[in-house]
């Protein structure tokens, strides 16, 4: 973890133009497009591999449909909030990870990806 | 392709049957801050939301879109609020970074595709691609009003501008975001949060979809298979009295939180300056309720042991 840089949005939000704003907006909308160059193969969380001692790494996929092998990180179980709020953490709850469709990719490899589950 | 549609079933199973585990596990149902509930509005149990998430379950994979690419699995993240958005404190529109990624999930991507919340406004909201028209009725001698107006004017042209960018740069996302102003998609989302709060009105909403069933593309996609729910004549009747008692509940609500204003704890939470007046407050609108809801005083207990505030 390290400190954040700048100042929170909503300090300044309500002096901020329209222009200024608009600039702003576009800054994020290129992030969500960035987020998506890259699908993943299942549905969980973001994880370090050494945390989840499963060290076969993730796959990624880009928009052409390649798949690449992250080792570093590993998709584990859900950290979202509808698995922990509201007494749901100290439930034994299935959190995940779970197979993703994944669309772009050539039949052979989409195959295999869902019979694995 | 329609074997790559069953994992996106699956995981949306997988929340249904979630919700399932946890009504039936918890201690305690969880407090709802939409509703109140108690004799003569609406009575929570966890057996009417098990119904209500089986009948989910019954539906799900019909309510999936038949679009592959808005299944696919992104990393995102879920709380874009101007408290999370780091900038630059002399040139604000340059962000420096992005904090509360701890609850970020790698999910379908139409469960992601909302408009970041810091362009949330309350008004009219739209999902037209044009800049909306500046309000007409506003009283020109009023310059309060005028300024509201032009706030808002603001707010709204913004989110306008954000859709129009993410149509023209980004379309797989438009198509996600518009796949979450469907029938199907409330049907989906609705379901997620039953523990806390919504299987009146969603038993309600599944009886009226039936009307609505053939137009589902999902219903198409599959050979427009029957609708799988059936009730009968004294389901249909108990539904609906659910249902009002539940509109009731949220009514009062609704009233609670106009009396408090500013002093409303949103989702439970007050300013520390607030909170003595804000108790004060609650304490006081519940003895009122009381004393008109409750006819007996078994129903002024129930209505104390629903009650979502701490005295």
């Amino acid at each position: 973890m390290e400190k954040a840089a700048g100042i929170p949005l909503s300090r300044v939000w309500p002096g901020m133009g329209i222009k200024e704003r608009f600039e702003l907006v576009k800054t994020i909308s290129e992030y969500q497009k960035a987020w998506m160059s890259i699908s993943f193969t299942q549905y969980g969380s973001l994880y370090y591999s050494s945390d989840t001692g499963d060290t076969g790494g993730c796959d990624l996929v880009k928009g052409d449909g390649s798949v690449t092998k992250a080792q570093r990180s590993a998709v584990g179980p859900s950290t979202g909030r509808d698995f922990l709020d509201d007494g749901m953490m100290a439930l034994e709850l299935d959190r995940g990870p779970r197979m993703a469709s994944y669309s772009a990719l050539s039949e052979d490899i989409c195959l295999r990806g869902c019979f694995r589950e | 392709m329609v074997v790559l549609g069953s994992s996106a079933e699956q995981y949306k199973s997988a929340v249904g049957r979630r919700e399932i585990i946890c009504v039936q596990n918890i201690a305690r149902l969880p407090r709802s801050f939409l509703s109140l509930y108690g004799p003569g509005t609406y009575c929570r149990s966890r057996s009417k939301k098990i119904a209500a998430l089986q009948n989910y379950l019954r539906l799900v994979k019909y309510l999936l879109p038949t679009d592959q690419s808005i299944t696919s699995a992104f990393l995102w993240h879920p709380d874009l609020h101007a408290e999370n958005i780091f900038v630059h404190p002399e040139r604000p529109a340059e962000v420096l970074g992005i904090i509360d990624w701890q609850s970020s999930e790698i999910l379908p991507l139409f469960d992601h595709a909302r408009q970041p919340y810091f362009l949330d406004y309350d008004g009219p909201q739209s999902t037209d691609l044009e800049p909306p028209a500046f309000p007409e009725n506003v009283d020109k001698s009023d310059p309060v009003a005028q300024a509201e107006a032009q706030a808002l004017y603001l707010k709204m042209s913004l989110a306008a501008l954000y859709r129009r960018l993410t149509y023209n740069n980004n379309k797989t996302l438009f198509k996600a975001m518009q796949f979450r102003q469907t029938t199907s998609f409330e049907m989906l989302l609705f379901a997620q949060n039953l523990l806390i709060d919504g299987e009146a009105l969603y038993q309600s909403r599944c009886l009226d979809l039936e009307k609505e069933w053939t137009t589902l593309p999902g219903v198409q996609a599959s050979g427009y298979p029957p609708f799988p729910l059936q009730f009968s004549v004294d389901e249909v009747a108990l539904i609906d009295e659910d249902a009002s008692g539940a509109i009731r509940g949220m009514e009062l609500m609704q009233n609670l939180r106009q009396s408090l204003g500013e002093l409303w704890p949103d989702k439970g939470i007050v300013r520390p300056e607030q909170y003595d007046e804000t108790k004060r407050l609650l304490k006081q609108a519940k003895t009122e309720l009381f004393d008109r809801l409750a006819h007996s005083e078994t129903e002024r207990a129930e209505w104390e042991e629903s009650w979502p505030f701490d005295d």
